[in-house]
């Protein structure tokens, strides 16, 4: 051992960017997504069809398509739909969370098709939810959430990267048709308490 | 504004952020190796600076249909072509920049080959 | 009395609630009204005829319409830092407790001293102060422009922060409706029952439009009654968002349009901190497939001499108190008119109980209808009025006289074309109704997708009002794809809207009639601009500021056209007109700013041991969005530099810990990536072994540096590159356009990983004792192991994985350690814990820019866009072998030349000098001006290692001029120094620190 000083006395605690927020207003419920590890995956354009198949060994899900997500009951997996040549891989498994070996977890399935980066620790996530949870988002958010017949609508298993109050957010919508909104947000971590602001301003404009 | 991304259906320019004439994706090929201490002024590299003067400096500035480059920095991070009329605003056309780059390379490979 | 003017109850509208009783006051007297009432029909109610003064003249003057048109009655609303200037009272909601006063006069309103101006007005034509305040130019800045200052404007601003708040909003929708009167209601039905997703917004406080002002029919009811059955009917569904006091501003492009609503305006200070202090307004952004312009008409005035006392109304306003609010605007009213639409308020009044005086028509044709008690006098007009604080008689052109205390005025119907101009669109003449419409659709740039319906395209007649609105819906929702079944078209009588081009009573030169109330432009003005040239309408706009103030001319842009079109022997269409542009009522600031006020301006980032640098008394600095620690404060220490020397001194001794990561940092992977960097970097990464980082220069196209940092490559494909704090995101961007637009056969793929890493540089003797104590046994990270430039994959701590990189800013052996975000706070205190031992210090930006000046290394002040590679002294890192950004442009002779400046340090040839940044070099013993000035000072910092003042900055061959002394100039200091050029590594300049 060349590290004669070495003392494993020392441990590093971790902490959410949200410190665990959960909250319920006026027909809104608002609470930081937390044990769920983020990976960043890069499509070579000629392993496309390689990645999809160990994918589908795998998780029994699809690559989804740009704005889209598809899902996997497997890990509670999502693949976000964020880029033609970039896929957020979101799952929640206590484990790997707690170890960071979020990015050689999904490798061991992907093998060498994609290229990939660990983006859990670089978000703050919060879900969103309830009847008035529309009323709140429509006061920063461009995208359209209110249900429509147009195919371009943002409906169920629509993930998409957008602007809010001059945040970036990442966007999805979670619940099916017809029942109660759902939503998840990442905003960058460090700007975590402006983004948590952002929302709480918008809840408490509305409610 | 209102861009309609050919991926994502139409998004507000908000999202974006603007460029300029889609001209840049045509970067002038490389003049090709030199030796430390080549004179700059041989004819190779004359003509390769002049090349990159036109490049970087001259740009059109219609009034009227233009293609301009706007990267969807708050959304997919994709680079697109967008042909805009720059006196009504109506947009033409949408185009992932990079089809337009490897068409560009691909019309001008075939190009060359005929040559 | 109270509310004297108040009609009987029998005789109620049902637009005002009798049983609310709402008490407000007006200038400091407490008055009365109700539930549903503006502040404009209280007043009137309570006889209050004399609201305002006006802006130039400072004439007497009451309130003239019952819309957003109102030119005259403008207020302050509420007070202390809540009062708003400007108000409108005409379409202010009375609530409990509301406070106005009235603005522009000094002195009470009735005896306002300001007056003399209207004597004075001979001299206050058209043009007044542009020929007045010439000269002497010395005059200028101490007696004409406070003066002007004094006289400009209105009302006037708290001069306090806006306590309000205010918000923004995105919706969406398949059609828009503008104005819900009756083609807006009618579009709404038919377009919600096709199933098209609608809007229908509107500025009042209840959605109707003139049919709450009217008594109408349609299908066979009252015509409030069915607004009132069709706005229950849309509210129930669900496709369908009402938005009642909700103004749309603008037009803009690809059917996007802005509108103001107001939420909390209407409600008493003690309701709104009831209902929780929401957003007093909401600016939403509305996203359309169409839109229909169904807003209606504005009522026309006629200019005449003294047309402007209080008690001469728009005759549609005055029915309109009448039939909405039960208010009698005059005891015994006069009605003017040149169209068969002013006759509705002389046989309303009537029905109303109101006596009328008499009708005066211009017309000479057979009276349009009996009117009972009045006089009628046709082929009359006004030729003046009496009555110095409110009207008293008016005298006809055939030389009666009538005594009236109101004055009805009707000079036809405008079109509210505004936003169909938004796009520059011009509108036409339409001989039928003599006025403008908007241009057809298609042609004459209508904004796209809009469509407009009812008055404001003309159709004045309600029938055929109704009928566009249903047509236009219908046919939209099927473009759309909605076509489920519609209701019938609504239906109502045609009336009559015959009318006539009377704009104006000619007059003798002396005598004024007013065309823009608010501005104070007569006719007089008018004839005067063309006289002095002004024949281009939009000339004669700005000479005489006619149509320019809050109003924009709602009321007198056609009449002025048509006075200009007399003096030129014109037809009206050939004057033309000027063009609209939004906002198309006014909107505070405030509005526009939302929540961006103060700290809410921009997010703020925070980095990963933010909260301990806080508890240990840190000084932040905002750099971009990031809050960074700048220095520590100890105990004892009253001046920044005792700190900051601390934090360097203790670092060059032993060890300090910095946080550095704001620094950007992009995952790059891909087969090509090592190829991709090569040609982003002006010099080679391909070469790079695994494990190890190296310095990259980046330059743009033009040849210029744009960035630097250090790319570590972690594996055969996989690279990781750091950019400065402050060109994270733009470093991204150029990476993804090189990626996508110049090189898209490229295997290569980014990804910021900015925000994944908390990343802290360990930097002084004892950097790698400290790491030692943290990092994994089995992590060999001795000298030998781990030389300077490597880096790896390490745990720390027992098992947690980070990465270790042996790269100095400072000069030190230094090393930067990232472990995932989550860990920055508890890895800060441990690393703070574990260096205890050796005297740890932690330090901020201040001592971070100290050490790497005393390095010279450049920064943000070196790389500053307009300095290149040779500058900088690294000109030969511009590797020629392979294709690179601004490979070829950053050979230009000139960037190349010679005596091109290069970056060199500098010391004041007397130690005791303190250096700044900015001053100019000038050769020893010349003159300090732009001819010899031979560089720059970039940057400058006390040495605590030297004790004394260094600098770095670029100076002429610098290089080859070791040793001289030349002049640092700064002029706007005064102050000039002799320096002495030395090398810019002033502290180990071989590097030996860096390697042991």
């Amino acid at each position: 051992m060349s590290n004669p000083h070495s003392n494993s006395s020392f441990t590093l605690e971790a902490q959410t960017p949200l410190n665990g927020f959960n909250q319920s207003f006026d027909g809104i419920q608002v609470s930081e997504l937390l044990g769920h590890s983020l990976v960043s995956m890069a499509m070579p354009e000629d392993k496309k069809s390689a990645l999809a198949e160990n994918i589908k060994a795998a998780y029994k899900t699809d690559l989804p398509e740009v704005g889209k997500f598809t899902i996997s009951a497997i890990d509670n997996m999502r693949i976000l739909g964020l880029q033609q040549e970039q896929c957020f891989v979101l799952f929640e498994n206590e484990a790997v969370y707690k170890n960071g070996n979020a990015v050689s977890h999904i490798q061991e399935k992907t093998k060498d098709a994609a290229y990939l980066s660990d983006q859990s620790d670089s978000w703050a996530m919060l879900k969103i939810s309830g009847e008035n949870a529309i009323s709140a988002l429509e006061r920063v958010c461009p995208i359209n959430l209110q249900p429509t017949s147009d195919p371009s609508s943002f409906d169920t298993f629509s993930v998409t990267r957008t602007s809010m109050e001059y945040l970036g957010v990442i966007i999805m919508q979670l619940s099916k048709q017809g029942a109660e909104n759902e939503y998840l947000l990442f905003s960058p971590r460090s700007s975590a308490d402006s983004f948590l602001h952002m929302i709480l301003t918008s809840i408490e404009n509305v409610s | 504004m209102i861009i309609n991304h050919p991926l994502l259906g139409p998004r507000d320019s908000s999202e974006f952020v603007y460029l300029g004439d889609a001209c840049l994706i045509n970067r002038p090929a490389w003049v090709g190796e030199r030796t430390e201490g080549e004179d700059v002024n041989d004819a190779k590299t004359a003509e390769a600076l002049q090349q990159y003067h036109d490049y970087v400096h001259l740009r059109q500035n219609n009034a009227g249909e233009h293609k301009e480059l706007w990267y969807h920095e708050q959304g997919d991070r994709s680079w697109l072509v967008v042909t805009r009329n720059t006196i009504t605003h109506e947009i033409y056309n949408v185009e992932l920049a990079k089809d337009v780059a490897l068409a560009n390379k691909t019309a001008r490979a075939t190009q060359g080959g005929k040559k | 009395m109270s509310q004297q003017n108040r009609l009987n109850k029998d005789k109620s509208s049902g637009f005002i609630d009798r049983d609310k009783t709402i008490h407000f006051n007006f200038n400091g007297e407490q008055f009365e009204g109700y539930q549903g009432d503006t502040l404009a029909s209280a007043l009137l109610a309570n006889d209050q005829k004399l609201v305002a003064r006006s802006f130039k003249y400072h004439r007497p003057r009451g309130i003239f319409t019952a819309g957003s048109e109102e030119p005259n009655a403008l207020m302050h609303l509420r007070t202390g830092a809540y009062q708003e200037p400007n108000v409108r009272a005409t379409v202010a909601e009375l609530f409990e407790g509301l406070e106005a006063r009235s603005q522009n006069h000094r002195g009470s309103l009735k005896h306002d001293l300001m007056a003399i101006n209207d004597f004075l007005s001979p001299f206050l034509t058209a043009g007044f102060y542009y020929k007045t305040f010439m000269w002497p130019k010395a005059f200028w800045e101490k007696l004409y422009e406070p003066i002007i200052r004094q006289s400009a404007g209105l009302g006037e601003l708290s001069g306090q922060e806006d306590p309000d708040k205010y918000d923004k909003g995105f919706l969406h929708c398949d059609i828009l409706i503008i104005g819900a009167g009756p083609s807006g209601l009618a579009a709404a039905l038919a377009a919600a029952q096709a199933g098209s997703r609608v809007i229908l917004a509107d500025e009042d406080f209840v959605m109707g439009g003139r049919l709450n002002n009217e008594t109408y029919q349609v299908n066979e009811m009252h015509g409030a009654a069915w607004a009132k059955a069709t706005l229950a009917e849309l509210a129930s569904m669900d496709n369908v968002r009402l938005m009642k006091r909700t103004t749309v501003l603008g037009a803009y492009d690809h059917g996007i349009y802005s509108a103001l609503e107001r939420k909390t305006d209407h409600l008493s200070a003690s309701d709104i901190a009831y209902n929780g202090n929401k957003p007093r307004q909401v600016l939403w952004r509305i996203y359309s497939k169409r839109a229909i312009l169904s807003a209606g008409s504005t009522e026309r005035p006629i200019a005449f001499p003294n047309n402007d006392r209080p008690g001469v109304m728009l005759a549609g306003a005055v029915r309109t108190y009448a039939n909405r609010y039960d208010v009698a605007v005059g005891q015994n009213v006069s009605i003017f008119t040149n169209n068969d639409d002013g006759w509705r308020t002389a046989s309303d009044l009537v029905a109303k109980g109101v006596t009328v005086q008499a009708v005066i028509d211009s017309r000479d044709i057979h009276p349009v209808a009996e009117i009972a008690g009045a006089s009628i006098e046709m082929g009359a007009h006004v030729i003046d009025t009496k009555g110095r604080h409110a009207l008293q008689s008016i005298q006809l052109s055939n030389g009666k006289t009538y005594d009236t205390d109101c004055l009805a005025v009707s000079g036809g119907w405008n079109p509210n074309v505004q936003l169909s101009c938004h796009h520059r669109g011009r509108p036409q003449w339409n001989e039928d109704i003599l006025s403008f419409v908007p241009s057809g659709d298609g042609s004459g740039g209508l904004p796209p997708e809009m469509h407009i319906a009812g008055a404001a395209n003309g159709h004045l007649d309600l029938s055929s009002a109704l009928s566009s609105g249903y047509e236009l819906a219908k046919s939209l929702s099927k473009e759309l794809g909605n076509a489920s079944k519609v209701g019938g078209c609504p239906k109502a009588e045609s009336e009559s809207i015959a009318n006539s081009a009377f704009w104006f009573v000619k007059t003798d030169t002396k005598s004024r009639s007013w065309l823009d109330f608010q501005n104070d432009v007569t006719t007089k003005d008018v004839r005067l601009a063309q006289q002095e040239g002004f024949t281009a309408v939009e000339h004669v706009k700005r000479y005489t500021t006619l149509g320019m103030a809050t109003d924009q001319g709602k009321t007198s842009n056609i009449p002025a056209m048509a006075v200009m079109a007399d003096n030129e022997g014109k037809t009206i269409p050939e004057v033309g007109t000027t063009i609209f542009r939004p906002p198309y009522t006014p909107v505070s600031i405030a509005a526009y700013a939302g929540r961006s006020r103060g700290k809410e301006f921009r997010p703020t980032r925070l980095t990963p041991s933010h909260r301990w640098a806080k508890e240990q008394g840190a000084e932040f600095v905002e750099v971009g969005a990031w809050m960074r620690a700048q220095w520590f404060s100890k105990d004892g220490e009253t001046h920044w530099r005792e700190s900051v020397d601390r934090e360097v001194t203790q670092t060059r001794n032993s060890v300090g810990i910095c946080d550095v990561s704001t620094l950007g940092k992009i995952d790059i992977q891909g087969r090509d990536a090592g190829e991709f960097l090569n040609r982003v970097y002006c010099n080679t990464f391909s070469t790079l072994k695994v494990g190890m980082v190296r310095y990259g220069l980046m330059l743009r196209e033009d040849g210029f540096a744009m960035d630097d940092g250090t790319t570590a490559r972690l594996g055969e494909h996989h690279y990781l590159m750091t950019t400065t704090t402050a060109n994270a995101v733009g470093v991204s961007r150029h990476l993804e356009f090189c990626r996508q637009c110049l090189w898209p056969d490229l295997d290569v793929h980014v990804i910021s990983a900015t925000e994944q890493y908390a990343q802290y540089s360990v930097a002084g003797p004892n950097a790698r004792k400290l790491l030692q104590k943290i990092v994994d046994p089995e992590f060999d990270i001795s000298n030998e192991a781990f030389p300077f430039m490597a880096c790896g994959d390490i745990t720390v701590c027992g098992g947690t994985a980070a990465r270790l990189f042996r790269i100095s800013f400072s000069g030190e052996l230094a090393y930067e350690i990232a472990v995932p975000t989550r860990y920055g706070y508890s890895m800060m205190k441990t690393l703070m814990q574990a260096g205890e031992e050796f005297d740890a210090v932690i330090y901020g930006t201040e001592a971070l820019s100290v050490m790497r000046i005393e390095k010279g290394h450049a920064a943000g002040n070196e790389l500053t866009g307009q300095t290149t590679a040779h500058n900088l002294g690294m000109g030969r890192m511009v590797s020629k072998k392979k294709d690179s950004i601004g490979n070829i442009m950053s050979e230009r002779p000139n960037l190349i030349k010679e005596d091109a400046n290069r970056l060199v340090g500098f010391v004041p040839v007397d130690k005791s000098e303190k250096l700044s940044a900015g001053a100019h070099f000038i050769q020893k013993g010349k003159s300090a001006i732009t001819e010899n000035d031979e560089g720059w000072m970039s940057s400058v910092a006390f040495s605590p290692s030297l004790g004394h003042s260094i600098g770095i900055g670029f100076i002429k061959s610098g290089h080859q001029r070791m040793g001289e002394i030349v002049t640092a100039s700064n002029l706007l200091q005064g102050k000039e120094i002799d320096v002495e050029i030395v090398s810019a590594h002033f502290i180990d300049p071989d590097g030996e620190r860096l390697r042991v």
